[in-house]
């Protein structure tokens, strides 16, 4: 039994080794997250205009390209329930906020809580939404907060993404993503997602967070913007006319009752090919032609 | 708990310490921890269901004592019937009710008779169909004079509920578990490294080779009517192994789990895969329930006694019978019976039992000869488990007619396919580990133990880093469900 525990342990104690090794530097990791975080803090006695949504606002609107001092707080499949989060969590300290830029996409509204990112949300932003413990993920980052695959991914790119006022874009386009495959594809999968979405309570409560957001930034004297941004016809022929006319029906009753700007470029013709990264997020060319379009409403505001 | 799972992770070294330190040569002692670990790992699953296993636990025990003291034949029948129907009504109310409840409904309907039998929402309990065959075997043999009961009620609820073994096998013996659980166990250094050696090589198979091929598989089944006759194979194929890792992984794991307990289980695979021909196979196959259906069913109906219409008869008996066993759907039935008709020619012209040994036991390579028949046996096995995975029957022969099409000849290509490169390379390095260890328990149990031990432990840390590697969110076993 001796010699059998101690070759055990003899066998564990590399692996354990690397594996503590491996932790500290997935801890370590250049994080978009935090950058965006410390960004916001820094620039916060400024910024007039903020960003919210997920990566369509996140790739689509450049801060530089406002009149106003602006900063970008969206982030991939970030939802209404976190940007309602951030804006109670950051009002205080953002003095003159005058507008507030969220996304009302395709799939905004059945897009409710994030298994995998809520941790991020606690670690960077102390934001828990569903009041969760996070003992694994604190326990274990390799294991529970990425999955090993994308854990060596992070620790082999550990890129260092430059950003300004919380924007880094994408230079080019993929020519392959922007076929009608991977738009059928893509239109596919948030139909799926929608479907599935529309049984479950959750999504009632995105409506009733994204209006009670709306509601508090009015009481707040603060505009809400909302966005609808445009995407590619290889993707947008093939999305649900029902869904959209949803989405509509949806912005239309807010606009009724509250006061708010509504920009619909989801099949805005001034956008072309070469201003898309892929059939659904805008390139730095792409976002300098919207961010200029909604730059111009909140100037007429 | 799933065996690929962090609790398991922790459980397994817990019992292990409490069982050679705390409990240590005292038989008795280590017997209740036994048990009570395998009710804590059951109740891990839903702990209600506890209480279905205990009552059959005790039905058993109590039938079983009663046949044995019986004078009268009829009574002993009596129990006998007894135990088998109480047995057999739970698993027909948890696993089948709803099949025949719907069948004879679409049966009434042929004749435009509606009916309102409405289905039920029942769950089905983790592992019925396994404690449930263990309990069979139990009565049955001892009905058969085969073995006497065993009084020991602690004994013979771990003989039932021991934890590798409960949930998905393999289906132990009175004969072969019971004999183990009353001896008094000690350490032994090899059968623990060996038995570590084989939970390797079952998560690697499960996590690595199962859970990798699972995710192409359900992409071209669920979507397979968009795909070519040569990509529906190519599915075929990965579910072909997917299930093979997947049972075979779960197999191992178990096996090296009990080693560790000083237990040696039922063997349940031993590469079928390389089989020349589908009886071969089907002696290669989930051995300890081919081999129930063998001992309890084949052999009473009067197995190939009686002539050749009544080997035909038995032997249909027993895959259709084996199929329903798997789950209440068609799929499953067909499966059995495309299974028994191509065993068919073996046992008219009496060839069932020709490769009895290892295929090209001591060499590298097979014959041409051994090449070709295990292409064509692999090959049936594929078409068979096309009806095992599809959904419904008219899915599966969807399947069939697109693969026996001419778009069989065009280049496989399906979402995710530039991602199943590696896969298919991992594939092929697994085909020949296996090969080489073909001879042996598990493929890796010979292999590399007269290396150098850094080198030896260097291939072991490979395995390990490949399961991390691959290991995703914790998938379950696909034998659970049955």
């Amino acid at each position: 039994m001796k010699k059998f525990l101690l070759t055990i342990t003899y066998f564990i104690i590399p692996l354990l080794v690397l594996f503590l090794f491996v932790e500290f530097k997935l801890r370590t990791i250049n994080s978009e997250y935090e950058k965006k975080q410390k960004g916001l803090v820094e620039k916060s006695s400024e910024i007039e205009i903020l960003i919210l949504g997920n990566s369509r606002s996140d790739n689509g609107l450049n801060p530089t390209f406002f009149s106003k001092p602006a900063y970008n707080l969206a982030y991939g499949s970030q939802t209404i329930l976190y940007d309602k989060q951030l804006v109670l969590k950051y009002l205080p300290i953002l003095k003159k906020l005058k507008h507030v830029v969220l996304s009302l996409d395709y799939h905004s509204l059945s897009s409710g809580y994030l298994q995998e990112r809520d941790f991020f949300y606690y670690h960077y932003f102390d934001i828990n939404v569903k009041n969760k413990n996070f003992i694994k993920e604190k326990l274990s980052y390799f294991f529970y907060v990425y999955t090993p695959k994308i854990s060596i991914t992070l620790l082999k790119e550990n890129k260092n993404v430059k950003m300004v006022n919380g924007w880094s874009g994408h230079d080019s386009s993929i020519s392959s993503r922007l076929t009608e495959r991977y738009g059928k594809e893509r239109a596919q999968s948030f139909d799926l997602a929608i479907n599935q979405s529309r049984k479950t309570k959750e999504y009632i409560e995105v409506q009733k967070e994204y209006e009670d957001l709306i509601r508090f930034l009015n009481e707040n004297k603060i505009t809400p913007i909302i966005t609808t941004a445009p995407c590619n016809k290889p993707f947008t022929q093939f999305l649900d006319e029902k869904n959209i006319q949803y989405n509509l029906e949806f912005i239309q009753k807010m606009k009724r009752k509250y006061n708010l700007v509504y920009l619909n470029s989801l099949n805005d013709s001034a956008f072309n090919v070469s201003d898309f990264y892929n059939n659904d997020h805008l390139n730095k060319k792409g976002a300098e032609k919207y961010t200029k379009k909604i730059d111009s409403l909140i100037i007429k505001q | 708990m799933l065996f690929n799972s962090l609790n398991f992770a922790i459980f397994l070294p817990i019992v292990f310490i409490l069982y050679w330190f705390v409990t240590k040569s005292n038989l008795k002692a280590q017997n209740i921890l036994l048990l009570a670990s395998s009710y804590f790992f059951y109740a891990c699953w839903d702990w209600r269901f506890m209480f279905l296993l205990v009552f059959s636990t005790i039905l058993d025990y109590y039938t079983g004592i009663k046949i044995y003291e019986s004078n009268n034949k009829k009574r002993k029948l009596l129990w006998l019937w007894i135990s088998i129907g109480i047995n057999l009504g739970f698993l027909g109310v948890f696993k089948y009710y709803n099949f025949f409840a719907s069948s004879f409904a679409d049966a009434l309907s042929v004749f435009g008779i509606k009916t309102n039998l409405s289905t039920l929402q029942i769950m089905l309990p983790v592992g019925i169909s396994f404690y449930t065959f263990h309990g069979l075997s139990y009565v049955i043999d001892l009905y058969k004079d085969r073995i006497k009961p065993e009084r020991n009620f602690i004994d013979y609820s771990l003989f039932v509920s021991f934890f590798p073994l409960l949930v998905a096998g393999p289906i132990e013996r009175a004969t072969h578990l019971l004999p183990q659980i009353k001896k008094s166990r000690n350490f032994d250094l090899t059968k623990s490294i060996d038995g570590l050696r084989q939970i390797l090589w079952g998560l690697f198979k499960k996590i690595v080779i199962a859970d990798n091929c699972a995710e192409f598989a359900n992409e071209i089944f669920n979507n397979s009517a968009h795909y070519s006759g040569s990509t529906l194979l190519l599915g075929a194929v990965f579910f072909t192994f997917q299930i093979y890792c997947d049972f075979s992984g779960y197999s191992d794991i178990a096996l090296g789990t009990a080693r560790l307990f000083g237990i040696d289980l039922l063997r349940n695979f031993a590469f079928p895969y390389f089989s020349r021909d589908i009886a071969e196979f089907w002696r290669r196959w989930h051995i300890s329930l081919s081999s129930w259906f063998k001992d309890y069913l084949y052999i009473p109906l009067g197995g190939s006694k009686g002539g050749m219409w009544a080997k035909i008869r038995n032997t249909f008996i027993i895959f259709i019978v084996s199929g329903f066993w798997h789950g209440a759907n068609w799929t499953f039935i067909v499966w059995g019976f495309l299974n028994a008709l191509f065993i068919m020619p073996s046992i008219i012209f009496n060839t069932n039992r020709n490769n009895l040994n290892i295929v090209a036991q001591g060499r590298y390579l097979p014959t041409i000869n051994e090449f070709f028949a295990i292409t064509k046996t692999f090959f049936l096995a594929v078409l068979a488990w096309i009806f095992f995975r599809a959904t419904n029957v008219t899915h599966a022969f969807e399947i069939l007619s697109k693969i026996f099409s001419k778009s069989i000849i065009s280049a496989p290509s399906f979402k995710g396919s530039a991602n199943s490169f590696p896969i298919l390379i991992l594939l092929v390095i697994f085909n020949i580990v296996e090969w080489l260890g073909r001879e042996q328990q598990f493929a890796i149990a010979n292999m590399g133990l007269n290396w150098k031990r850094p080198i030896r432990w260097a291939f072991y840390y490979v395995i390990i880093f490949a399961i991390i590697y691959f290991g995703g969110k914790e998938q379950n076993f696909i034998y659970f469900q049955f």
